[in-house]
């Protein structure tokens, strides 16, 4: 294997589209970051929280932010992918943290419907800007079912069974092949995503 | 990583499987398409079977010869990396090797228009075997069974071919409609041919594991690549065996990859009949076999696992249980070690030993004639016979296990044992001889006679090892080394470039120069370092250069040619050359490792080693420091010489001290990764030491350099005091981690020897910082420690520690008579100088005498001179008319 030079072309590669390269770059620096993160995770934690799981929506982030990864060289990269992961681990440790301690306004209500939808559109931090509000729930709802199909499959399954189906975070961790931890991870990675996708369609939301 | 056309199975904990997931997440899958209908002349593709991270396979039809086959080829483009080619050409040079009914072959290899590289091989129909693993309707034990030797014979023909699969496991199994099994993706491969830049490793250069870790054995989990040997393929199908007869694995493989890899290197096996009651107990013993953390105690090839399983299921006895009796007995050894009872297990040990060894002996050569007895009869009694026989060997190996056991275990297990010196010797001397006796039997088996030269080597070591605790018995250690390389050296002929025998020349070259090294004769012993340092490299190149333990005992060697140019240098002879010599040895070694470590960060043995290495470059620019200060002090030196040269030795201080807290620090962080590892906590015990050499050799040059300019000693003294001060701060450090060191092993006399030699090193800091009460003090500590270790284990290395601590003592006690005033206070300190000088200068020379100092040692001639000096200080004190006799005063 190379050094962080010998990457340097790699990552050059990649920027300039080729997959492979990124899969290759991925490849080199995902080790260290696991190392880094085995290291600052709460033994506590462990046992809900798993390593691969972590690494895996830590590499969805990064295969999809890619492109916004526009300036450093490998070092840079290495430490922007820890940084994804590391913001995963927080993420997953905040969330099993706030579950031992339930906040109401944290969870939408059960069932899928129109009003879940609106739960959710608050819950990440948005609020509607038209006048007629009834007019705009129903445009917003549609805006939101599209930015949920522009997400990574998992996130948006997630979304759906744990957001707007209410699903306990357990049966939705079952659904998904993944641990608890990831199912936060994975949550809070698909708000941010949802808030960049909704973002962009300023005509429905503006942030709060 | 497994890259295999057929494998469906993607261990979790790969990242690199993650990656592909995430893609996938992503919708940014590499695209599906079809290559061009022509891209592969002569094959038209059908469709794709499986996308991996270095190709693709599809499924394809050969059109000369109308048949399905599987084309694999390696993605193109300019970024793939020559070390996924190489794996690529080595999976197709590999299989080019190997033709096997039951492994997979290949037919066609070469280049696409676009560049891409790729190969053909049989397309195989059916399931992997890890498919049938979860099928409802299995197939019967016995039929199960053949299938599984089936797949143990084509691994074994690979290992006759020098290849080790490494990545066995059932997803690379695939059986055929028919039921045969055929073994692929020998991607992973590692081949007898294989040079150093194209073996792939086992670990990435991020530490992540390659290959399939469920299946992957111990060596494979701590990543020593170069431990991997046919033994490791053996534990793979031990792990497959199990999944077949049980259905699930021998320890947990869930969970994430740190406790994977710590269960693969600890956690026994779940007994297969504690989960199938039904199952045979020889079957049982033939998995767990294969499953020893030890590959020692395995099968040794994938044939032998292949015939035991023959022998159960024809109802014969089986090898697995044949070391049922040893295994207890050496985890009877294990469980006593260390505590208060050991010398009762031990005797208990040695008895049972002897006996179960005489009566097997014995047993074997009874068995023996009755073999041939019944080899004369009649045909009929063939089969009896043969099994007679068959009996005979075994009873034979079995003997000769127990004389290994007793010959390399014990000793081994009780090595840091206080006063276990002597009876390691009488077990080493007894099983020599039954070692020897078996030799008579087995006439010249070159096997044998290759370790019953281990043996005498450990004989040897046991006599006058160097570095450890030995009866100090140079000679008969000399004549034990002599006699194993002489049974080397005959088998040289008929062994020619044979690897192992090649190593084994090397290794006595290393011990007969550690004995000339011992009786201080440095160029003979370099000669011999020198000389094994050209057979490891020999017996690494004949090993087709994959035995990377061969390299190192190379740069060990070298190293040690290094050290006995320090000792030439220090013994006069033409110093500056030698010198030079040492840094270049010193140079050699390390280039190698950090090379090691360059292509693999993760090596930890490496960054030890080189850390190591550095270490010693910084002893060497401390020792060369120090003798451009001696020279600098030498009275006729002229002023402006004198001065560069303490300008000089100065700078090596100084570059010593870079040196040295870089690889303190590297050794801090080792040990804090490792706290358990006491090795690291040593190396930074050392480091800090010399670190405190270094710091403390910077002070004193440049105070003799400000004196040398005219500044008053008391000035200078004070102007290096901080220097004194961070020495001594550095010598404490290492104190600290010494103690506990020792603390934690309260029976290892290396860890109480370091605590003494750490004492004695801030002892001196003391002195010459004037503390002359609290270097006393610490002398005394120091002094205490080599008596206790002198009278619990007279050796002659403990016996010799106990004389310097006697001089030193003396030594301070003169030094500090020279300061003191009151001609009382001073004739007391000189006295007591004389006393303990006296008792100093007898040890030496007794141990002059035994022969284990050499006569010319300085020490005898430096002691007799500091009691003269004592004399002539009390003769001043004291004038012969007041001295009245002491005896008649009250």
């Amino acid at each position: 294997m190379s050094g962080a030079h010998d990457l340097e072309p790699t990552l050059e590669a990649a920027r300039a589209g080729d997959r492979d390269a990124l899969i290759r770059l991925l490849d080199a620096v995902g080790p260290m970051v696991r190392r880094r993160l085995a290291e600052k995770l709460p033994p506590a934690m462990r046992s809900s929280i798993d390593e691969d799981d972590l690494m895996q929506v830590t590499y969805i982030e990064a295969v999809m932010r890619f492109r916004g990864f526009t300036t450093g060289g490998v070092s840079g990269f290495l430490a922007w992918v820890t940084r994804l992961a590391e913001n995963n681990l927080i993420d997953a440790v905040r969330a099993m943290e706030a579950d031992k301690r339930p906040d109401p306004r944290r969870r939408v209500q059960a069932g899928p419907n129109a009003d879940s939808m609106a739960q959710l559109v608050e819950l990440l931090g948005m609020t509607y800007t038209t006048p007629s509000r009834m007019a705009a729930r129903e445009e917003a709802n549609a805006a939101l079912d599209r930015a949920l199909a522009k997400l990574p499959g998992v996130y948006e399954r997630v979304i759906r069974l744990y957001d707007l189906e209410g699903r306990p975070v357990e049966e939705v961790a079952a659904e998904v092949g993944r641990s608890a931890g990831a199912v936060y991870m994975l949550r809070a990675r698909a708000h941010e995503r949802l808030r960049e996708l909704l973002g962009s369609a300023s005509q429905y939301f503006s942030a709060s | 990583m497994s890259d295999d056309p057929h494998s469906t199975e993607h261990a979790k904990s790969v990242d690199r499987d993650l990656i592909f997931d995430a893609l996938r997440e992503v919708g940014e899958e590499a695209s599906d398409s079809l290559p061009p209908r022509d891209a592969f002349p002569g094959y038209e593709i059908l469709h794709e079977i499986h996308r991996g991270g270095q190709g693709v396979v599809y499924l394809a039809i050969q059109h000369a010869a109308k048949r399905k086959v599987a084309v694999k080829v390696l993605h193109a483009g300019p970024f793939i990396g020559a070390a996924g080619r190489t794996r690529f050409e080595r999976e197709v040079q590999v299989l080019g090797q190997l033709s096997h009914p039951n492994i997979v072959g290949i037919h066609d290899s070469g280049t696409t228009a676009d560049g891409s590289v790729f190969y053909v091989m049989d397309y195989v129909a059916g399931d992997s075997l890890e498919a049938y693993l979860f099928k409802r309707e299995r197939r019967s034990m016995p039929e199960t069974l053949a299938m599984f030797v089936k797949i143990c014979d084509a691994v074994n023909a690979a290992h006759l071919r020098g290849i080790i699969h490494r990545d066995l496991k059932p997803a690379n199994v695939r059986v055929r409609s028919d039921g045969e099994p055929v073994v692929v993706d020998f991607g992973l491969a590692k081949t007898p041919m294989g040079d150093g830049a194209a073996e792939p490793a086992l670990m990435t250069v991020t530490g992540q594991f390659i290959g399939s870790l469920p299946w992957a054995s111990p060596e494979q989990a701590t990543g020593a690549a170069g431990a991997v040997d046919v033994r490791s393929d053996v534990y793979s199908l031990g792990v497959i065996l199990y999944q077949l007869l049980v259905g699930r694995f021998p320890y947990d493989v869930a969970g994430n990859m740190r406790d994977v890899l710590d269960n693969i290197q600890r956690a026994e096996p779940t007994p297969p009949r504690s989960l199938r009651p039904e199952l045979d107990a020889d079957l049982e013993a033939i998995v767990l076999k294969c499953l020893e953390k030890d590959r020692e105690a395995r099968y040794q090839s994938a044939g032998d696992l292949a015939r035991d399983l023959k022998r159960f299921m024809a109802g014969e006895p089986i090898e697995a249980r044949r070391h049922d009796g040893w295994y207890v007995l050496r985890k009877l050894a294990r469980r006593y070690k260390g505590t208060a009872t050991i010398a009762a297990a031990f005797i208990v040990l040695v008895l049972v030993f002897a006996v179960v060894m005489s009566v097997l002996y014995r047993r074997a050569l009874i068995a023996e004639a009755n073999a041939k007895i019944s080899l004369n009869a009649e045909s009929a009694a063939k089969t009896e016979a043969q099994r007679q026989e068959e009996r005979a060997e075994w009873n034979f190996g079995a003997a000769w296990t127990m004389g290994r056991t007793l010959m390399f275990d014990l000793p081994d297990l009780i090595e840091d044992l206080p006063g276990a010196t002597a009876a390691r010797q009488r077990i080493v001397t007894e099983a020599i001889e039954y070692l020897e006796s078996l030799r008579l039997e087995a006439e010249d088996d070159p096997a044998l006679l290759l370790e019953l030269a281990e043996a005498y080597d450990k004989v040897g070591d046991l006599h006058g090892a160097l570095n450890a605790a030995s009866l100090g018995d140079t000679a008969e250690a000399a004549l034990a080394y002599t006699r194993a390389r002489e049974l080397r050296e005959s088998l040289r002929a008929r062994m020619e470039n044979d690897p192992r025998l090649l190593a084994g020349l090397g290794e006595s070259a290393i011990r007969i120069g550690q004995s000339l090294q011992r009786e201080r004769r440095y160029p003979g012993a370099a000669a011999e370092f020198g000389r094994a340092a050209r057979l490891f490299a020999s017996a690494y190149e004949a090993g087709g250069s994959t035995n990377e333990h061969h390299r190192e005992r190379e740069m060990e060697a070298v190293a040690k040619v290094g050290e006995m140019m320090r000792m030439m240098a220090r013994g006069g002879d033409n110093p500056a050359a030698r010198l030079i010599e040492a840094a270049t040895q010193y140079a050699i070694v390390e280039g190698y490792w950090s090379a090691r470590l360059a292509s693999d960060p993760g090596d930890e043995t490496a960054a030890r080693k080189l850390s190591v290495i550095r270490d010693k470059q910084a002893d060497l620019e401390l020792e060369r420091g120090s003798r451009l200060l001696a020279e600098a002090r030498r009275p006729s030196e002229d002023r402006g010489a004198a001065r560069e040269r303490f300008l000089a030795a100065i700078g090596e201080f100084e570059r010593a001290e870079r040196t040295l807290t870089t690889t303190a620090d590297r050794f801090r962080s080792l040990a804090e990764a490792q706290p358990e590892n006491a090795q690291y906590l040593r190396d930074h015990f050392i480091a800090l030491h010399h670190l405190g050499t270094a710091i403390a050799s910077a002070a004193g040059a440049r105070a003799s350099l400000m004196e040398l300019e005219g500044t008053p000693e008391i000035e200078a003294d004070a102007a290096v005091r901080p220097e004194r001060d961070r020495a001594l701060a550095a010598y404490r450090r290492a104190l600290e981690i010494t103690r506990f060191l020792a603390a934690a092993d309260p029976l290892s006399l290396e860890r109480q020897r370091d605590v003494y030699l750490c004492l004695n090193k801030i002892g001196n800091e003391l002195r010459d910082l004037g503390d002359a009460a609290a270097a006393l003090a610490v002398f005394e500590e120091s002094s205490a420690i080599r008596e206790r270790l002198a009278r619990s284990d007279p050796t002659p290395r403990h016996l010799n520690d106990a004389a310097v601590g006697m001089f030193k003592l003396g030594d301070l006690a003169k030094r500090m008579g020279d300061l003191v005033t009151g001609p009382e206070r001073r004739i007391a300190l000189y006295t007591l100088a004389i006393d303990q000088l006296s008792v100093a200068l007898d040890r030496f020379k007794a141990l002059q005498e035994s022969g284990a100092l050499g006569p010319d040692a300085a020490e005898p001639g430096l002691i007799t001179r500091r009691i003269d000096e004592c004399h002539a200080r009390l003769a001043e004190l004291n004038p012969p008319s007041d001295q009245a006799d002491p005896q008649e005063k009250p």
